[in-house]
């Protein structure tokens, strides 16, 4: 994001029908910059408020002990506590939760992430007959209601026996992770020359040999960041927990968080407390991996 | 580069897991074989039977380990049976309990919601324990049992469970502002009604009665349904026919939308027992309607109120002294028929319902739960104050539920999930439907519900439901649905001879074709072997389920009555498209959608704008306006939801001490429709801004410099160069993100089902809700699947605007 349309320079070199003493219009000009710096400023401010303030908010009642939290205006606790994150941790099975949770999203990413770099590579590497319609299809399931695959898995993960068990997470996961993860790897590895390819091949490598040592290593930033967003939306995901999952035991942070919400209804400090745990991965994954992250959530963007 | 070494860590510790994956998942599964054993002491005997459990979160963490206490005491004493204690939460459990017995492994005894033992039963999986009740009538245990506890599950000729605890709901009144009114405590609707009045002052903050009213939520239809019981009325006939829409239910609906709209605080529509014991503990209300479990809770947190309050009288209303009843909810606990050890279920269920067990039970958290039987009224428990006292007095003598006075509706009354609050009470007290309207409605609506097979209520037997489907009526005729298999055969073996024989013909002059196909197949397979195993993903789990949910959305297929399972052709769609709550959701849905994309695409774009120059912390401000697209959705709505609370929430405080909001009259974010449904744009615009503006910024980005040099030379104002280059320029990407977001909005069930629970009054009940609805908490998978459909083929044409637009763009390269 190096290209700025410099607008601030633009003021510069704006040309004036009359012709003022060049004093004067330096003056002017310097006052506008500081105008429009302030303004820029101040709306950033906001909207970065606007950003964060429940997540703020979050901590600052984790933090809090519950006498403070019905009263007060104040957003620093004025007797800091960690009572509400030694109960969740300690009282409730979060500490199952986020087991559960850490599994079936490590699963879901390797999963996706080896099926889809197979199909990423094969749409990124041939014109093949029917390419455009499956590369459709992978777009078109995105954008499926959950509810209209829900109900049906449901029925038939009942089936199975497998409803109330992990591996229906996995399955309801992989719908969209897939998809997904197809479309991005294939757009790093468009990214990746295909002359380095031509000569391993001459060199008498295999298909599978140039896509183990050549292609994967060299896409390897590209499939960290898939494998992120992955695990992410599986972290993340919540409506399939919701409707798949009954015996505690078995439930994912997601799932557990909202449970707590009719469990210790005005104990907010608890609930928070587990929130802001359950943000804790997101946000190092994010702040470890932000540049790469953005890149790819714009060729996501723009790239379907 | 160092990204690229946290990249290789991350890689590293990706793959560990991914080798620690199995193992853990085994370890796990190692975990659980021991969490059967409640104690190292009482690990099963030798040889010992073994039995599952399941129960409800019931209450407090105390409460539930004096359940597990109680499991480890029988275990201990009876070394030849040993029985797995596993809690269930709410929520759709009900749904995973069929599930469990369909897939044939169903706990061998469960507690569940006052009307589970029934729901089952209808399914011919309950275990009759008539042998049970015997036992207990010789021995006087009948006797000494409050009437409606065993009454309620004399059934068909079947004792489908027993009643082990009372859940009841009583009134609480402010004795000291009684006094100073001078107000006698009323005994009479009309009396009450009054007292309600003068003591009603908002002004001052204070309500006259603190109801819940919230949409979705079961808490809001047991006042209504307290009221309902006391007019005399009820929800089904003698014969087990729905009867919701009758004149006692609709002077309960019209007294209630008349105390509502006289005595009850703002916020009401959108308020459940939680929000309703924090305004009476705030000193807020002069009277609560709420549960047992409240006497604990004032008297911890709000002693001085405590102190001073009271349990109104069992009123009498329209219906008579007869009907002078409380809500009184009997929840049961039932065997069931799959059981491979009935007998030793059996002794487990006495064991538990003898008093002195219950009565720890009933100990673990005084008040809470009430006694079935009339000897524990001596117990210290509820000897302990006058308020417990009162309603342990009410719940034996006055106590009934949703069952009474009959039962042969009983498996229609326990499937109505929410139906009551969403159809009936939640529209009313918000005005958005009138109450004879409303009853009407529900009437329709929940009819089928109470359809029993062959208009019987008796329970079909195993041998019944192998002979479903019934008679049904054809999707496209007259014909019965089960055509002699001859006739059937025949038809489609001519069909195939047609079909081959086109073919046939087909195929032999375009063989070349085929040829061509097969050897570019053969010569580039590399690639149909690369896609091979993501096709197979997709088809088994994508594809299939999608088949069998469009199988489903022609079926009348409802969890709770699998013996009315039939293709009714088109019928879900039909009712669908003329059903007012389907249009009202539709409406709801593309409100949401075009005030979410339209908000956050405006707040994408000025940030993108802002972003796009040379800046000090511009990266830092990048990052914390990313922070909404990495929070996982439910802590994030949650946070909201606190929020935006209209009696704890941070807004509402900070407009207080403003000056700007008036104390005892603050703002109702998520109990007045219009409120709830901005409250829910600018959630759900927050969520999605970030990538909005993202999209914005990569646009902006490969817009060439020069173009705005040379813009700037001719004199072009800052707008000008926005609406002549800018805007241009980066609209056909802002289009597809658009479209994009618009398709996942209309998707998201996340952000109302937690935010506002779809309410008030629908407020807020996008389509996507609504069929989530219908299938999992009204049990209707064949209608809530039609409606998932409908929605399904909207966003399918979306997505072709989509994928067209993509081409256009020539991203699809």
């Amino acid at each position: 994001m190096a290209n700025a349309p410099g607008d601030a320079r633009a003021t510069f070199s704006g040309p004036t029908a009359q012709q003022p003493s060049l004093v004067s219009q330096h003056r002017r000009v310097h006052w506008d910059r500081v105008a429009i710096s302030a303004v820029t400023h101040v709306l950033l401010v906001l909207l970065c408020l606007f950003a964060i303030a429940p997540l703020v908010w979050a901590v600052s009642l984790a933090f809090k002990p519950d006498s403070e939290i019905m009263t007060g205006i104040s957003l620093i606790p004025r007797r800091p506590t960690l009572e509400n994150f030694s109960f969740v941790l300690g009282k409730t099975d979060f500490p199952r939760w986020l087991l559960n949770s850490l599994l079936i999203s490590v699963a879901t990413t390797l999963l996706a992430l080896v099926v889809g770099s197979l199909a990423g590579y094969a749409m990124s590497r041939w014109r093949f007959r029917g390419r455009a319609l499956y590369g459709n299809t992978l777009l078109i399931v995105q954008m499926f209601p959950g509810v209209m695959l829900g109900i049906p898995l449901f029925l038939l993960l009942t089936d199975y026996h497998l409803i109330d068990t992990l591996w229906a997470l996995l399955v309801a996961y992989l719908t969209f992770a897939l998809a997904f993860s197809v479309w991005m790897l294939k757009g790093y590895f468009d990214g990746i020359p295909r002359e380095i390819e031509e000569a391993a091949l001459i060199d008498g490598a295999n298909r599978m040999q140039v896509l183990w040592q050549i292609v994967l290593r060299l896409a390897a930033p590209g499939i960290v960041t898939v494998a992120v967003f992955t695990f992410l939306l599986a972290w993340n995901e919540f409506f399939f927990a919701y409707i798949f999952l009954v015996s505690s035991n078995k439930y994912t942070l997601s799932l557990g968080l909202f449970t707590f919400i009719s469990q210790f209804t005005t104990q907010w400090g608890n609930i928070m407390a587990a929130g802001v745990l359950t943000c804790l991965p997101a946000l190092v994954f994010f702040f470890l991996l932000q540049r790469a992250l953005t890149r790819g959530l714009i060729a996501g963007a723009t790239k379907g | 580069m160092a990204t690229l070494r946290h990249v290789w860590r991350l890689l590293a510790l990706v793959t560990v897991l991914a080798v620690l994956f199995p193992a853990i998942a085994m370890a796990q599964e190692a975990e659980d074989e021991e969490e059967v054993t409640p104690q190292p002491t009482v690990a099963p005997a030798e040889g010992a039977v073994r039995l599952q459990y399941w129960d409800m979160q019931w209450g407090s963490p105390a409460f539930m380990a004096a359940m597990q206490d109680n499991v480890t005491e029988f275990n201990k004493t009876h070394p030849e049976i040993h029985v797995t204690f596993q809690q269930l939460s709410w929520g759709d459990y009900m749904q995973k309990i069929l599930s469990a017995i369909q897939a044939g492994n169903p706990p061998d005894i469960s507690g569940g919601d006052s009307g589970i033992a029934f729901n089952l039963a209808a399914q011919g999986e309950a275990l009759d324990i008539s042998d049970l009740y015997a036992e207990w009538e010789a021995d006087g245990t009948l006797a000494d049992m409050t009437e409606w506890a065993h009454q309620k599950w004399d059934w068909n000729g079947m004792r489908p469970g027993v009643t082990w605890q009372f859940d009841s709901r009583a009134i609480f009144y402010r004795k000291d502002l009684f006094e100073q009114a001078g107000i006698q405590v009323p005994t009479t609707w009309e009396e009450w009604m009054a007292a309600a009045k003068q003591l009603h002052n908002p002004e001052e903050g204070m309500a006259g009665v603190a109801i819940p009213g919230k949409q979705g939520s079961y808490d809001t239809d047991q006042f209504w349904m307290t009221l309902v019981l006391q007019a005399g009325g009820g929800i089904a006939d003698a014969e087990g026919n729905l009867a919701i829409d009758s004149p006692a239910n609709l002077a309960a609906l019209q007294f209630e939308k008349e105390l509502h709209d006289c005595c009850t605080a703002r916020g009401t529509a959108s308020w459940t027992f939680t929000e309703v014991l924090r305004a009476y503990e705030q000193g807020k209300a002069a009277m609560a309607f709420g549960g047992g479990w409240f006497i604990a809770d004032m008297k911890e947190n709000a002693p001085e109120i405590f102190e001073n309050t009271g349990v109104l009288p069992v009123l009498l209303g329209p219906g008579g002294p007869e009907a002078q009843h409380i809500v009184s909810f009997a929840n049961p606990w039932m065997i069931y028929k799959q059981t491979e050890h009935p007998e030793e279920a059996k002794t487990f269920l006495r064991w538990m319902m003898e008093p002195e067990n219950l009565r720890k039970l009933y100990e673990a958290e005084p008040g809470a739960k009430w006694p079935v039987y009339k000897s524990l009224l001596e117990a210290p428990i509820y000897q302990e104050n006058e308020m417990i006292q009162e309603l342990a007095r009410q719940t034996v003598e006055n106590g009934v539920d949703y069952w009474y006075p009959n039962n042969a509706a009983a498996v229609g009354i326990g499937a109505m999930g929410t139906s009551l609050t969403d159809l009936i009470v939640n529209p009313v007290i918000t005005g958005k439907r009138s109450p004879e309207d409303a009853l009407k409605d529900a009437q329709e609506q929940l009819e089928p519900l109470f359809e029993r097979r062959g208009g019987s209520p008796r329970p079909p037997s195993v041998s019944d439901r192998a002979a479903t489907p019934p008679r049904a009526r054809h999707p496209f005729g007259g014909r019965p649905r089960a055509a002699a298999p001859d006739e059937r055969s025949f038809t489609q073996r001519g069909w195939l001879v047609q079909r081959v024989t086109t073919l046939d013909r087909a195929i032999v002059p375009e063989s070349s074709r085929w040829e061509r196909f097969r050897t570019h197949a053969q010569r580039h397979a590399v690639p149909y072997l690369l896609i091979l195993p993501s096709i197979l993903f997709l088809a088994a789990i994508e594809f299939y389920p999608l088949g069998v949910g469009l199988s489903e959305a022609f079926k009348y297929h409802n969890r709770v009555q699998p013996w009315a399972t039939r293709y009714n052709g088109i019928e879900n769609f039909v009712n669908a498209l003329t059903s007012h709550d389907v249009l009202i959701a539709l409406r709801t849905s593309v409100v949401m959608v075009v005030g979410i994309v339209g908000l956050s695409y405006l707040l994408g774009l000025l940030a993108g704008l802002l972003l796009n120059q040379h800046l000090r912390l511009r990266g830092l401000y990048r990052a914390l306006i990313l922070v909404p697209w990495v929070t996982p959705p439910v802590v994030a709505f949650i946070s909201w939801q606190w929020m935006l609370n209209d009696q704890s929430g941070i807004i509402n405080r900070y407009l207080i001490w403003l000056g700007l909001v008036d104390e005892f009259n603050p703002i109702v974010w998520l109990a007045d429709p219009t409120l709830a449904m901005v409250s829910l744009i600018v959630v759900g615009s927050w969520s999605r801004f970030p990538f909005m503006m993202i999209t914005v910024l990569a646009a902006l980005s490969s817009i060439p410099d020069d173009i705005y040099e040379a813009a700037a030379l001719d004199g072009a104002s800052r707008f000008q160069r926005f609406r002549d280059i800018t805007f241009p320029l980066i609209l056909p990407v802002s289009v597809i993100a658009t479209l994009l977001q618009a398709i996942w909005t209309f998707n998201d069930w996340a952000l109302p089902f937690v935010l506002t629970g779809g309410g008030p009054a629908n407020a807020t009940t996008p389509l996507i809700l609504l069929a989530y609805r219908e299938a999992f908490q009204r049990f209707n998978i064949g209608y809530g699947t039609s409606l998932a459909v409908i929605s399904m083929l909207l966003m399918l044409c979306l997505g072709a605007v989509y994928l067209r637009l993509q081409a256009r763009q020539g991203t699809y390269a």
